[in-house]
């Protein structure tokens, strides 16, 4: 049976690690961890949830969100700065297991646990988020995107802990899907899923296009063929397809039991389509009101003369 | 005109409601006699071994381990099963299944069992697995009983078939592939064990039926019966899984060789592996029908791989083969069975009970015949639903109340299937850029299931009633209370009967020391059985007081009625008396025997059945054809029970009926690789959750009494679910025009398909229309 000791200091955590990092397990919310018992090699279960220093969300000195790594999915998917600045996160939060899970997995759980399939994790490569990592010897950032090296791996030391992750605020209006398929409609785990966010420009156009999936490889993974089609372009049912086969393209999926690699590939494109299309539907009908709106302003103005 | 009623058929509260929302309620997994030792079963990790040799001295050696148990410890027969005792105790020479018990320790902590059971050594010499049922059934193939891999198997036919087919319009075949299904309840498996009062080796645990476990475990430890007691009152649910013995003679065993008080509770990964399934099953269907509807033709051949051991695979089968042609005429059938030994787990009894596996052929058969001679699909079984005196598929005249057209009528009548054009289009809550990929359809399924035993098994049911001077009533009868609500069901119809309110009755069940054999809980046969059981007691019980007043207070002879009231009363052919001055201190008690009645023919292996039990379905089901997800959005019930007894229970049963039934249609399947179980847990075992089941479920009693039920009522636990699953495939061809023959139908297999029937896509109809 592994030992268990409970820390509130992130200094005491560093130091910790520093010693004895290739040994402990670290424990928030523990709903991977009380799942599927970790290495055998990891005897110590070092329980960070009551360091202060790791929770909490707010801005950081640089105006970024920060978003402690104790935070846990509900309090992400509530919180104001994150409905305003980083829909997207909180569309993805969402998506994860149930409420009872949301209200325990941790947002730095979810990045640290690094399956292929975390559902927070094509969100914050979309959003361009950082993860800060911190050690006895200093902190260092790194890009979520640049986080992992394959299925449960991560560039993370032995000795380093997520800190927190910082997101750029996104500014005016944004357009954002989170898309997945899953073995049942909650509690579940993604076969696949498709983030988009982008800045919306009139005429149905998107710019700052960033597209990522989750599932379909071995760590979370981008698509800038689809990026590319989207960008600047006037959005269309036809280049919606596109898009879609660029994902399906770049998808690099495996069979196990969960779903096939064949399902996989295909379903991140249709999500894709899905959450395009409702986009566009919703940007249409902005248009229409806005349309409607400027005619009527007219249609007062000339009253006026 | 008969009496209005007071208490059944209302929203009655469930007499264990505040004990179990409150957590009061003492579930076998939550009980620890003092000084009790801690189980852990050590299992075969093979499918199939010989196990050359069992060595447990490390786990003797490790601290806090009291016993360890080999086969060599089973004092009596070291076997088990309910039909067949086939199974071992503990394995000695062969495990034939991962999940086979090999060793059971006993220590003082949880831990150190599962430590001990960790150091036992057990020298295996894996064998070559046998994991498909049509090589299995081969004269060649390696035997895994000693009768070879033929557990069982039924050959029935009727009229003749080739003239049936000969005779139709339209002929309709097809193959159906079914999967391994887990029962899934909340509590796994689990019990204690101990020395009662009286000296008698006790297991308090989680069995379906007090008495035939008393049997096995008595059996096993070569004991006399009345050494032995067997409880099983509140169980965390079972629909059949528990039917079997699963913890008992383990209990049992412990507590003998220890003499201290035992407790056993399985993790979920065992009982997933070890305790009994659904039958996977390989379903062949013919049928046939002429151009204006009459089915002519059914043939069938049902392959069902029962596992490692026989348990109920034998009547299991025996109710497919019974109910091949569903609630419905017709005058050719030749249907043939198999049951076959394989590695692949243990299967044995489930809510169905082999009535599942027929009804997903026969329903989706149905389907595709109304669709090819372009016949309205209820019109269509209307047409051929089995009335009252009719032949049945295996050639018996149905003698009691048939409830088939009744409910077929009352889903006509329903507004899903009235609403049906409207609520295909009906895609308001859809976004609109989607909805030009979502596709909405409606699909029906009737079915009937046998009630009870059948011929040929015993199928009693014994209760003792006792009345007290304060006119409070108990009621002692063995069946179990795994959440379906049956204890409350004896108290409101004893209530009705006897003018004792409600919250006076008291129940006590699932006790061989307290309780007489009433048989087992299962085969939707408890309310009908208890009920009639109790009348008789009640019946009894008027006599019985008459006879006192006659004695006591010199009444002329006669019956006495109780009359409630804060001073309860009888009164009879000398008036009014007080209850508590005529019975004075001492209760008063009476027993009663029912026995099920049976057919007049015998077609031998309990078949067939006197009584069943009828529903409907109509099933409605959204599919976004990019993503393949499909969303069952409304199921409406119309289920043929005779007299609700409880009105709030009758609809708990359907709702849980409709969620296993979506489980069964779309996620679930048990899988094997070679022997090897893939889907040990609920992470891979997916099952539905409340999201996925429609909060639009209606379910409308359609009452067709049955003349011998108790106020005409019959169960219905069983065809609660399993019309459930047809009727989503018929819904899917309906939506998509793709006829699904593989469950569980996932999201998967829904854009293959569609993939398939896009243009270029493969061709799959094997309908023969004459004359086209």
């Amino acid at each position: 049976m592994p030992s268990f000791l409970s820390l509130t200091s992130l200094e005491d955590v560093a130091e910790m690690l520093w010693a004895e990092g290739p040994t402990c397990a670290l424990v928030a919310g523990g709903t991977d961890l009380l799942v599927r018992a970790p290495r055998p090699e990891r005897t110590l279960w070092l329980d960070i949830s009551r360091c202060a220093e790791l929770a909490g969300i707010g801005l950081d000195a640089q105006g970024r969100l920060r978003v402690g790594a104790l935070a846990c999915h509900q309090e992400v998917v509530e919180h104001p700065l994150v409905r305003r600045h980083a829909r997207l996160l909180g569309l993805a939060c969402a998506s994860v297991g149930s409420l009872q899970i949301r209200n325990r997995g941790t947002l730095g759980g979810n990045l640290g646990n690094a399956s292929p399939a975390a559902d927070t994790l094509p969100a914050l490569v979309c959003l361009g988020a950082s993860v800060r990592l911190v050690a006895r010897q200093g902190a260092r950032e790194v890009p979520v995107s640049e986080l992992y090296t394959g299925p449960g791996q991560t560039v993370l030391r032995p000795d380093e802990l997520i800190e927190s992750v910082r997101v750029p605020l996104r500014r005016g209006r944004a357009a954002a899907c989170f898309k997945k398929a899953g073995q049942r409609k909650g509690m579940c785990c993604s076969k696949a899923s498709v983030a988009l966010d982008a800045r919306v420009r009139p005429g149905l156009r998107l710019v700052d296009v960033r597209v990522a999936m989750g599932a379909v490889a071995p760590t979370v993974l981008g698509v800038p063929a689809a990026e590319a089609l989207l960008e600047g372009q006037r959005l269309s049912p036809r280049l919606i397809a596109q898009a879609a086969e660029a994902c399906v393209a770049a998808a690099r999926p495996i069979d196990d039991l969960r779903s096939s690699a064949g399902y996989r590939r295909a379903v991140v494109g249709a999500l894709l389509s899905e959450g395009l299309l409702e986009i566009l539907e919703r940007l249409r009908r902005a248009e229409r009101r806005a349309e409607g709106l400027r005619r009527a302003r007219r249609a007062r103005g000339r009253g006026r003369r | 005109m008969a009496r209005a009623l007071k208490v059944l058929g209302k929203r009655t509260r469930r007499l264990d409601a505040e004990a179990k929302v409150t957590g009061a309620l003492v579930y076998p997994s939550d009980k620890a006699p003092d000084d009790m030792l801690w189980l852990a079963v050590v299992r075969s990790p093979h499918p199939h071994a010989r196990v050359l040799g069992v060595d447990c001295a490390a786990a003797e050696a490790v601290p806090g381990v009291v016993r360890v148990a080999t086969a060599r410890d089973v004092p009596g027969e070291n076997a088990f099963g309910i039909a067949i005792q086939d199974q071992p105790v503990l394995c000695g020479e062969r495990v034939r299944y991962q999940g086979d018990a090999v060793a059971v320790v006993a220590a003082e902590s949880l831990r150190a069992a599962r430590a001990g059971a960790a150091a036992v050594r057990v020298d295996y010499e894996p064998l070559e697995p046998v994991v498909e049922p049509e090589a299995a059934m081969r004269p060649d193939s390696p035997a895994l009983h000693p009768g070879g891999n033929i557990l069982h198997q039924g050959h029935f036919t009727k009229g003749d078939v080739a003239e049936g087919f000969r005779q139709s319009h339209v002929v309709v075949e097809r193959e159906y592939d079914l999967p391994m299904m887990e029962h899934a309840y909340l509590e796994t498996e689990a019990g204690v064990s101990f020395y009662d009062e009286l000296g008698r080796l006790t297991v308090d645990s989680c069995g379906q039926y007090v008495y035939r476990d008393q049997t096995q475990i008595a059996r096993a430890l070569g004991l006399p019966l009345e050494r032995v007691r067997a409880i099983g009152a509140h169980v965390g649910g079972a629909f059949g899984g528990k039917d079997e013995i699963t913890v008992q003679i383990h209990l049992a065993l412990m507590t003998h060789l220890t003499g201290r008080p035992c407790k056993l509770v399985l993790t979920r990964e065992e009982s997933i592996l070890f305790s009994t399934k659904r039958h996977a099953t390989r379903v062949r269907y013919k049928t046939g029908c002429s151009r204006d509807g009459r089915l002519l033709a059914v043939e069938a051949r049902f392959v069902a791989d029962t596992g490692a051991y026989a348990s109920l695979g034998g009547p299991v089968l025996n109710l497919m083969l019974e109910h091949v042609a569903g609630p419905y005429r017709v005058p050719h059938v030749k249907v043939d069975g198999f049951a076959v030994y394989t590695n692949n787990g243990f299967a044995g009894a489930f809510r169905g009970f082999g009535c599942t596996q027929a009804c997903v052929g026969i329903e989706s058969q149905m389907d595709l015949m109304a669709r090819a001679i372009r016949m309205d699909p209820l019109a269509f079984r209307l047409k051929n639903a089995l009335q009252t005196g009719d032949r049945a598929a295996l050639d018996y005249e149905m003698k009691t109340a048939v409830g088939a057209a009744a409910t077929i009528r009352s889903a006509q009548k329903g507004k899903l299937w009235r609403g049906r054009a409207a609520w295909r289009k009906d895609l308001r809550k859809v976004p609109a850029a989607l909805r030009p990929h979502v596709k909405r359809g409606l699909g029906v399924a009737s079915q009937m299931q046998g009630m009870g035993l059948g011929i040929g098994l015993p199928d009693y049911c014994e209760v003792a009633l006792e009345l007290g001077p304060a006119g409070d009533c108990t009621l002692r009868a063995s069946t179990s209370e795994f959440g379906q609500g049956a204890y409350t069901a004896y108290a409101a119809m004893l209530a009705e009967r006897l003018d004792v309110p409600m919250e006076r009755v008291r129940i006590v069940g699932g006790d061989t020391g307290l309780a007489p054999d009433s048989g087992t809980t299962t085969a939707s046969r408890t309310t009908y059985a208890v009920g009639n059981a109790l009348l008789m007691a009640c019946e009894r019980l008027e006599a019985e007081l008459g006879r006192l007043a006659a004695e006591r207070l010199g009444w002329p002879a006669g019956p006495a009625r109780l009359r409630a009231g804060r001073e309860p009363r009888v009164q009879g052919a000398g008036g009014q008396a007080a209850l508590a001055g005529l019975l004075g201190q001492t209760p008063l008690e009476v027993r009663a025997t029912y026995h099920i009645p049976v057919a007049e023919v015998e077609l031998g292996d309990g078949l067939p059945h006197l009584l069943y039990s009828y529903g409907t379905h109509v099933a409605g089901v959204e599919v976004d054809t990019l993503t393949g997800e499909i969303t069952v959005q409304a199921v409406e019930a119309h289920l043929d029970g005779g007299q609700v007894i409880l009105r709030t229970g009758f609809e708990g049963q359907s709702e849980g009926g409709v969620a296993q039934g979506i489980g069964y249609a779309l996620f679930e399947a048990v899988e094997f690789e070679r022997g090897r179980c893939l889907t040990t847990n609920f992470n891979t075992y997916v099952l539905p959750t409340s999201l996925d089941v429609p909060t639009a479920i209606r379910t409308v009693p359609v009452v067709v009494r049955e003349p011998t039920g108790p106020w005409g009522a019959k169960g219905i636990s069983e065809t609660c679910m399993v019309g459930v699953t047809p009727a989503i495939l018929n819904a899917l061809e309906d939506a998509l025009g793709v006829r699904f023959t593989r469950l569980p139908v996932r999201a998967e297999a829904v854009l293959r398909a569609l993939a398939e029937q896009a243009p270029g896509g493969r061709a799959g109809a094997r309908t023969r229309r004459k004359g086209s």
